[in-house]
């Protein structure tokens, strides 16, 4: 009887101690998994009096895409929620003219205009949010739904779809329209660098120009306007599809055109000096760099005007060769080095030989000036438009495809056979594997420009030695394991070479694992 | 000063020196034998094709295996060493593909083994190796809890002469100055052989040739007090079985305090023990003594009140009996003198 009691007692208590923890745990939110929160493109989390005072109630959850939908069933349009500004265009703070407001009548201009707006369309029998007294229906601690944008990203391809469009107007005076956007000259800069939006946050600078332009589109029924909704710039759907979109484009067209903005074709570079007629110039030869090529390699300009495209750009060493930074010259090739066609060999060369000064890879860029006229002295000093013509002229110099050295002279067959023990000799088939690694490499400039020695191509394997179509044998360097530090044995040797390749150029067969794919099993 | 003097007082200071240091149990710091060698596993190296297994396994001599070694199908299923193979290669699913580690005897610079083992069956040799002698083992498999590898295996099928089973470091090749049978098989040089702290100095080299393939670290160079096997990997060691939990300090070094105090406990206990047995003993027989003192002394007084009282019935019985007696003497002088006052009368009577 005791007993009974006693185990009621401790149910009891058990139960209480659940209730109480479970509640708690509900109030913090720990029992939500974060798998649950699913994302949007078009969640605003609205926390405008956060600036001003320390908020009563957690931020409020409004979905646009959702209310711009509900409004549109309604018959209703932006101009419900966005008021225009003297200039006719739409003001993207709720419901005011984006003045400074007190907290309480920021707090006021919200529950006002939110929860009219809802009694009414609930009158009409619309589906609609939250009523007075339903405060967790906006101010969610945990949010059910969370903001999930992709950047919109200006890219060369949306980029061109804008500046070639005859719906934007052009220039006074011009045949471009970079006006509408880019409203003072020489900062055609991304907004971000402007003066004008210099003390605002980013997307209040980007949404006050696209959106309202795009709305003005819609509104004066244009043939085409971009999207007002949130997801069509920054759902990840939307965006796949418009990329989809745009490289079939681009298949169309072959290449995008040029931007019209007088951007030099070639550019030389140079080390920086004193005075109009320096007697002695110091620093490398110079570089004459191939603006257009590089226009059509990268995303957008920025990838290398990192702080715009009218800002100085940084001429450090490091900005030009900084092998971890993408924007950088050096970076930016090594990148392009990690594709399979590019990584059988690339991947095995060690990082510090592409910076090493022994390496002859400094001379594939500062080779201008060295040798004849006119000399480094005289390009340093030398006006623009003769730096251009000499910058021009190298550019043309190079070599439109991949040198080749005479298929003739490319062993057909190697036999491997001077360490055979368990294994018949390999018959490698040598000219084929070289083939397929030019064909591989046949339409890419960076490949043609570097490997400018035909037998440049032959190192990739007969590496540490001359580049020669009659390299030295593998044996006279690699023998017996661990006699060498750094330097395998001969076995190591081929073996590493072939399925390193094979790995990196993402060769399926033979595996590597394979032994009797290269040679045959001895039947002893 | 003499020179007796002299190095006596300088045994003198030696001693005083040494008395704190061998005192504290423990301490010591043993760097790994001058010219050990070892083994640097490169894991961004390893295709996985088991031939360091099929070499372990003829040059050791070691029973046929149930599926063949160019049978890559039993990758598939994460195998550990036993009392018939002393290494696997175990194929993990990382990031970037399949990543492929072998698994055998690290050959620890202070062997955890060793360190369990009560009979030396256990030592660690100069050159490197780990070495097991099966004539004095008495099979109580202390190792095999002890390895934090878990790679020492036990031959439970073997009634009469079971051995502790793992890998050898091939110590009777390397005293041939031959290389370790899987070392030399290795197509790829997934294995490298060399002095201990060259093989450092490699796998440092080529972290630092290529930054972004490996993971910037030597395992083994600093774990359980450092081991000879040492691995380099492109994927963090714990995603390629390998613990990393384990910290910097041996096996030995982390016991050595325990164990120091063996003998202390195993000197002072009986002292102690004796002590306080002693003392509680003490403690009994006085109280015992208290007892008999205590029942001694209400005996004597009990016997003290007895003879009073007697004593006092005694003087009580005299006086009564004085008193009787004085009575009957009155009484005998009263008759007495009665009857000579009767006597009186007839004489006056008579007379």
């Amino acid at each position: 009887m005791a007993n009974g009691k006693q185990l009621l007692r401790m149910t009891v208590i058990v139960l209480a101690i659940a209730g109480v923890l479970g509640f708690r745990m509900e109030a913090m939110g720990m029992l939500e998994k974060a798998a649950d929160t699913k994302g949007r493109p078009d969640v605003i989390m609205i926390d405008t009096i956060a600036k001003i005072e320390k908020l009563e109630q957690s931020a409020a959850v409004f979905k646009h895409d959702a209310h711009t939908k509900a409004l549109k069933d309604q018959g209703m349009s932006c101009e419900s929620c966005h008021k225009k500004d003297a200039k006719g265009d739409m003001v993207l703070a709720f419901n005011r003219q984006g003045d400074e407001l007190s907290a309480d009548a920021l707090k006021d201009i919200y529950h006002d205009g939110c929860i009219s707006c809802h009694v009414e369309s609930g009158e009409k029998g619309f589906k609609t949010g939250p009523m007075v007294g339903e405060c967790r229906g906006c101010h969610q601690a945990a949010p059910e739904v969370t903001g999930d944008r992709v950047e919109a990203g200006m890219d060369n391809a949306l980029h061109f779809s804008h500046w070639d469009s005859k719906i934007i107007p052009a220039d006074a005076g011009k045949d471009t329209n970079c006006g509408a956007c880019h409203t003072k000259q020489g900062e055609e800069d991304a907004w971000r660098f402007n003066a004008e939006f210099a003390s605002k946050p980013e997307n209040e600078a980007y949404h006050a120009k696209c959106v309202s332009c795009h709305q003005g589109l819609i509104e004066k029924k244009a043939e085409r306007s971009g999207p007002v909704q949130c997801a069509g710039c920054h759902g990840k759907e939307e965006v796949a599809a418009r990329k989809v979109e745009e490289a079939k484009t681009l298949k169309a067209m072959g290449e995008l055109p040029r931007l019209p903005r007088k951007q030099p074709d070639a550019v030389l570079m140079t080390a920086k000096v004193e005075g109009p007629a320096p007697e002695k110039v110091t620093g490398m030869a110079a570089v004459a760099f191939d603006h257009k090529l590089h226009e059509a390699g990268v995303d957008n300009c920025r990838v290398c005007h990192t702080q715009g495209v009218n800002a100085p750009m940084d001429k450090s060493f490091k900005a030009m060769h900084d092998l971890t930074s993408d924007a950088s010259c050096v970076g930016c090739h090594a990148v392009e080095q990690k594709k399979p066609e590019c990584a059988g060999c690339h991947a095995q060369r060690p990082v510090a030989e592409a910076m090493s000064g022994t390496s002859a890879s400094c001379v594939a860029c500062h080779n201008v000036g060295t040798d004849g006229e006119p000399s480094l002295e005289l390009l340093a000093a030398a006006p623009k438009e003769m730096r251009t013509a000499v910058a021009a002229e190298a550019v043309a110099a190079r070599p439109e495809s991949h040198a080749m050295v005479e298929v003739a002279a490319i062993p057909e067959f190697v036999t491997i056979g001077s360490i055979a023990d368990k294994y018949q000799p390999s018959k490698m088939p040598h000219r084929k594997i070289v083939l397929k690694i030019m064909d591989g490499i046949k339409d890419s400039p960076l490949a043609a420009s570097f490997h400018a020695a035909p037998e440049a191509v032959c190192a990739g394997c007969h590496h540490n030695s001359p580049a020669t179509v009659t390299p030295p044998k593998c044996a006279s360097c690699h023998a017996k394991p661990f006699e060498a530090e750094g330097r395998p044995g001969l076995k190591a040797a081929y073996h590493g070479q072939c399925m390193t390749c094979h790995t990196e150029m993402k060769l399926e067969k033979p595996a590597a694992t394979d032994c009797a794919a290269c040679h045959e099993k001895k039947a002893n | 000063m003499l020179r007796r003097t002299f190095l006596g007082l300088l045994g003198a200071a030696g001693a005083s020196v040494a008395l704190p240091m061998s005192a504290k149990a423990g301490g010591k710091k043993f760097g790994p034998h001058p010219d050990t060698q070892g083994v640097l596993f490169d894991a961004t190296r390893c295709i996985g094709c088991r031939q360091c297994e099929a070499a372990c396994n003829e040059v050791n001599e070691l029973p046929a295996p149930d599926k063949k070694f160019d049978d890559l199908s039993v990758l598939d299923t994460e195998r550990r060493t036993d009392e018939k193979t002393y290494t696997i290669v175990n194929k993990y699913q990382t990031e970037t593909g399949p990543v492929f580690r072998k698994s055998q005897c690290n050959h620890c610079l202070e062997p955890a083994c060793a360190s369990a083992c009560f009979v030396k069956a256990f030592k660690k040799e100069p050159n490197g190796a780990v070495s097991y002698d099966a004539s004095v083992c008495v099979g109580c498999r202390y190792c095999m809890v002890a390895c934090p590898f878990s790679i020492p295996a036990y031959e439970y099928g073997e009634p009469l002469t079971p051995r502790v089973m793992k890998c050898t470091m091939c110590a009777p090749r390397l005293a041939e100055g031959k290389l370790p049978g899987c070392v030399e098989r290795c197509p790829k040089e997934a294995l490298t052989f060399g002095p201990r702290d060259e093989l450092i100095k490699i796998a440092r080299a080529r972290i630092n040739a290529f930054p972004g393939k490996y993971v910037d670290h030597v395992y083994g160079e600093h774990e359980m007090g450092g081991t000879s096997w040492m691995y380099i990997s492109g994927q963090p060691f714990s995603e390629i079985g390998l613990r990393e939990d384990l910290g910097t300090a041996s096996a030995p070094e982390l016991t050595a305090g325990a164990l120091a105090s063996v003998p202390i406990v195993v000197g002072l206990w009986p002292v102690l023990l004796g002590g306080i047995y002693a003392v509680s003993k003490r403690k009994d027989k006085i109280a015992n003594d208290e007892r008999v003192m205590a029942v001694k002394d209400a005996l004597s007084k009990a016997a003290d009140q007895a003879e009073k009282k007697l004593h006092e019935e005694l003087s009580k019985a005299e006086t009564a009996s004085q008193r009787r007696i004085e009575v009957e003497v009155k009484k005998a002088v009263e008759e007495a003198l009665s009857a000579k006052d009767e006597d009186a009368e007839k004489s006056e009577e008579e007379a």
